[in-house]
């Protein structure tokens, strides 16, 4: 837990994307997302030839960004779940059999379930390569810069503050109690009720301490953002949105399966 | 004639649940003076120092900074004039870096860019973090966080300082520290503080409180010297002679 605290942390530290040494404008990096995000989900889910071609996007990108694919790829599978929760009635409803491999018959059923699952796990990783790479708060503050109302990108961030707050407490009460637990493993059902109670008061009674602290300094309800790096609107930047969003299309268009066909 | 002071009149708080926490305090810290505020737990020492940036506001009585009452139409002033250091630094520390947290207050000031880079540099200079300008408050030492809160407020160019235990929790060598940088300070300070050592060492005058009223606005050295309050207090006389002798 205490890592994923750090990781938080992390997630506030960066503020912009470096694509082969070119500082990227946080808009183009959330730009090339939504195309990215736009395009995928505009694919047929039975189509998995040309979904397959998406995830070169996150392969290839990942290790320009300075980050490991691998790492991206077992991160996404946390929406593993999810996505297989909604999918896994289609092979059950849809028996309409459309190939034959091996002896097995392929009914359209399954291949909207796969469609559903790679789609799920190739808007995740695109997501966290975003989020990885300029941080929680710089995408916020990229957004803000798109046109996010200023009210809503404080919400945002606000909201990412008190996980961090909630997850703070839960650690400090988490050792409280191993401490006086005598190795237990398990704690009892009406425990949990009550730690969870007091979990929430801790966190609002923090939140209020900040939030004082916020009004001492002049606070008005607008989060103030403040960079020295803020980047600026680049050529490189024009040259990055454009160029990712043409293979996008490009993909989407021209089947590339057919070639080894 | 200065304008760097802080004056209470009759002042009296009751919190929501009816627990009244200040009865009928009056006291005045003038200009450049740095007052200690003693007293003990639950006496009521953090809800009077919330009154003097207008967190909290009166039930009773009024509370005049620099000639400017505070209420809610003088808050914005008020808390420009008026810098609050808390007790706990993580609850001043909460934005990704420290260089963002100092700015913090100049950017809700609406100052231009450059001045608030300028300010934020000037802050973490006065309390020798600049070095830490990049890093995340939450990285940080129990010391170097609380200097950072002290500089978040610094960078605001207050008039006046109110610190809430600047040196709980902290080691001997960072509590010299950070009593010498409070001791460097030209400002109006109130320090709310329960350490003898920097009482004696910052502070010429006491006020103390008890169950929300003023029972004391004497020189230190009197306050100390006077038994019948070091054992409302429940301070150990011998201990502060002790204290004296070492020089505290």
């Amino acid at each position: 837990m205490q890592n994923k605290v750090f990781a938080l942390d992390m997630a506030y530290g960066r503020t912009s994307a470096r694509f082969f040494g070119a500082a990227i404008d946080p808009r183009a990096s959330i730009l090339v997302t939504v195309v990215y995000l736009c395009v995928l989900l505009g694919v047929p889910a039975t189509h998995i030839d040309i979904l397959l071609w998406f995830a070169l996007y996150p392969i290839i990108a990942a290790p320009l960004y300075g980050l490991r694919y691998s790492r991206i790829l077992l991160k996404s599978l946390i929406i593993l779940p999810l996505v297989v929760l909604i999918g896994v009635f289609n092979p059950i409803l849809d028996k309409t059999p459309v190939a034959d491999f091996n002896g097995w018959h392929i009914t359209r059923g399954w291949l909207l379930f796969i469609g559903v699952v790679l789609r799920g796990l190739l808007s995740m990783q695109c997501l966290l390569i975003l989020i990885d790479t300029m941080g929680f708060v710089g995408m916020v503050d990229g957004m803000r810069r798109l046109g996010l109302p200023r009210f809503l990108a404080t919400q945002l961030l606000m909201v990412f503050r008190y996980i961090k707050v909630l997850i703070e407490e839960g650690l400090t009460m988490r050792n409280a109690i191993a401490s006086r637990s005598y190795g237990a493993k398990h704690l009892s059902i009406r425990l949990w009720g009550t730690l969870v109670g007091q979990l929430f008061l801790r966190s609002i009674r923090r939140a209020e301490n900040v939030h004082n602290a916020m009004l001492a300094r002049g606070f008005t309800g607008e989060m103030p953002f403040y960079s020295t790096s803020q980047t600026e609107w680049h050529l490189s930047s024009t040259v990055y949105l454009v160029s990712w969003s043409a293979i996008f299309v490009f993909l989407r268009l021209f089947n590339l399966s057919l070639l080894f066909v | 004639m200065s304008h760097h002071y802080i004056e209470f009149k009759n002042v009296s708080y009751r919190y929501p649940d009816g627990k009244e926490a200040l009865k009928d305090v009056s006291f005045r810290i003038s200009h450049g003076e740095k007052v200690a505020l003693i007293g003990k737990n639950g006496a009521g020492k953090s809800t009077l120092l919330l009154q003097t940036n207008g967190l909290l506001l009166p039930t009773e009585g009024s509370v005049d900074i620099g000639g400017i009452p505070v209420t809610k139409k003088t808050l914005k002033i008020v808390r420009q004039t008026v810098g609050m250091v808390f007790q706990n630094p993580d609850d001043q520390l909460f934005m990704p870096t420290v260089e963002e947290d100092v700015a913090f207050g100049p950017m809700n000031m609406k100052l231009p860019l450059e001045e608030v880079k300028k300010r934020v540099e000037q802050a973490l200079k006065d309390v020798d973090c600049l070095d830490l300008a990049k890093r995340s408050p939450m990285n940080l030492s129990g010391g170097q966080r609380r200097r950072v809160a002290i500089a978040t407020v610094l960078s605001m160019n207050p008039s006046i300082l109110v610190l809430d235990e600047p040196t709980s929790n902290l080691d001997w060598k960072v509590r010299d520290a950070v009593a010498q940088l409070i001791e460097g300070f030209t400002h109006t300070c109130l320090i709310a503080t329960h350490d003898i050592g920097i009482i004696k060492r910052l502070c010429r005058r006491a006020i103390v409180i008890d169950d929300g009223r003023l029972i004391a606005d004497k020189p230190v050295d009197e306050v100390f010297a006077d038994a019948d309050l070091m054992n409302v207090l429940g301070i150990d006389p011998e201990g502060i002679s002790d204290l004296c002798l070492n020089g505290g």
